[in-house]
């Protein structure tokens, strides 16, 4: 039932379809890090309608599935509008803009963990709103929630077989294609998921240290 | 005699007449730097300022005292545009803070563009000081220096440095403030108040929060401050000995209005209420 031999040869087509799984799940981080942030700001505005459709949309975005996201996104968006976006595109800012309203929240936890004094010294010193955000708010904000925006990235990785739904090919597609070619289903499924298994540990390594790093700064 | 000169007769006189009004309205001092008219404030259900008027001249030293729960606080975070009023009008020279004209002259809430204008005149102290943890002494006291008034790093540090010598804290310009004493710190928070020259400052019960022996240096920097007496100050306080070395008008008030105002000698020596009266010896009691 298991062959060493194949197992080995198909780990090496397995580690290739790996960049591009990598490239996707970096690229749709850095959409939701970056539209979280938007996201978080937003919600926190002035402006009452500005603030409700913020939430309103983060909240719709939240409750529909990653799957039909992507779908519509590749299948039906193009009927709507000119633009045909290519599978990469298409799954970076479908998993960014997905995971833009879990971001979103990591970010919120961090702004409403500082003291309400900072906001106020920051009035009375007649800051600018982007100058409170920009020198006040986010250096004190972001650092304390790195680790949890870096699990993120490990579950944004984990999510990146969702993309083989349209067409990109990662490894569980490629891992598909293999066993499809040999008619052996066993080692393409699991070397993929010893793949998963072992980027994850690195990943959750490097934001351990990250994270020890931050403490050792903060603490000095 | 000339047209030219008839006609500034006629304005000069004019500006007499208009003057004399206002001295009718404001008394010999002239226009107040700080005004409230009918100023009050309700937290939901709660009424904390039931309606105070008050006025406060340029330069002047105004302490506020009184029980916790007076609603002094409140009256200082209005003026730096930390809390609305809920009715009445608050006004620094002349202009009325909370409310703008729009173009055709009817009034309207402020926005913040108007806040931003009028909060340029006013700075705070606050009790928890509320400096920025992640930035230097220095850069605590330069950021508004750089990114309001647009000072050059260079000259912002210069005017840091001299400000921060006057609290004494030169030595500490590359210090975090995590690295210095309540006392430093709030010192440092009145040097990065008064560096931007404000017209009046808020001091906030700025001892408070502070370990007893502590409280000494931060109103010996203050008293030292007033001297040069520029600055108008609104020092909310509990420390009674400091209310009456610095201050040339002392406010109490109780249960959101104003009882009893007058010269320190006025209210420590000669209390006319019954309520300050016996404020005042319940403070007594406490230290003896």
């Amino acid at each position: 039932m298991w062959s060493w031999d194949y197992a080995m040869e198909v780990s090496l087509v397995l580690l290739r379809a790996l960049p591009a799984a990598l490239l996707a799940a970096f690229s749709g981080f850095i959409i939701a890090a970056t539209v979280g942030l938007a996201i978080a700001a937003l919600v926190r505005s002035r402006f009452t309608a500005v603030r409700r459709i913020a939430s309103g949309v983060a909240h719709f975005i939240r409750s529909t599935p990653l799957l039909v996201q992507l779908f519509f996104l590749y299948y039906s968006l193009p009927m709507l509008v000119p633009v045909s976006m290519t599978a990469f595109w298409t799954g970076a800012i479908g998993l960014g803009l997905h995971y833009s309203t879990y971001m979103s929240e990591v970010y919120r936890s961090g702004i409403d963990a500082l003291p309400k004094g900072q906001w106020e010294a920051s009035t009375a010193l007649n800051l600018s709103k982007r100058r409170t955000w920009l020198s006040v708010i986010l250096p004190q904000a972001i650092p304390p929630v790195l680790p949890i925006m870096g699990n993120y990235l490990i579950v944004i990785f984990k999510e990146t077989p969702t993309l083989s739904a349209i067409t990109y090919i990662e490894l569980l597609l490629r891992a598909k294609n293999e066993a499809s070619i040999s008619y052996r289903v066993f080692e393409p499924y699991t070397i993929a998921g010893i793949i998963f298994i072992v980027v994850s540990l690195i990943m959750s390594f490097l934001v351990g240290r990250l994270e020890k790093g931050w403490r050792r700064r903060t603490s000095a | 005699m000339t047209q030219l000169a008839q006609d500034n007769e006629g304005i000069l006189e004019s500006q007499a007449v208009w003057r004399q009004g206002e001295e009718c309205l404001y008394g010999e001092k002239g226009k107040p730097l700080v005004e409230y008219r009918g100023v009050t404030k309700s937290f939901g259900d709660l009424e904390v300022i039931k309606g105070i008027d008050l006025q406060m001249h340029a330069g002047e030293k105004l302490a506020f005292i009184g029980p916790s729960g007076s609603g002094k606080t409140t009256l200082g975070r209005m003026l730096m545009t930390l809390e609305r009023p809920t009715s009445g009008s608050l006004s620094i020279d002349g202009v009325p803070l909370w409310q703008m004209q729009d173009k055709k002259g009817r009034w309207k809430p402020a926005n913040e563009a108007h806040l931003r204008a009028m909060r340029e005149k006013v700075g705070m102290v606050f009790q928890h000081f509320n400096l920025f943890p992640h930035l230097t002494v220095e850069r605590n006291v330069t950021l508004a220096l750089t990114s309001v008034l647009g000072l050059t790093r260079e000259d912002a540090g210069a005017r840091a440095e001299s400000m921060l010598e006057k609290v004494g804290l030169l030595d500490k310009l590359s210090s975090y403030p995590s690295q210095l004493s309540g006392g430093q710190k709030q010192r440092v928070a009145i040097a990065r108040a008064l560096v931007m020259r404000p017209k009046v400052v808020v001091f906030d019960e700025v001892t408070s929060a502070l370990d007893p022996e502590l409280v000494g240096e931060v109103l010996a920097v203050i008293k030292e401050i007033a001297k040069e007496g520029e600055t108008a100050m609104m020092l909310i306080t509990h420390e009674m000995d400091f209310a009456r070395e610095v201050a040339d008008r002392v406010i109490f008030g109780a249960e959101g209005l104003i009882v009893e105002e007058g010269t320190p000698e006025d209210i420590f020596e000669r209390p006319q209420s019954e309520r300050l009266r016996t404020f005042l010896n319940r403070l007594q009691e406490v230290r003896d």
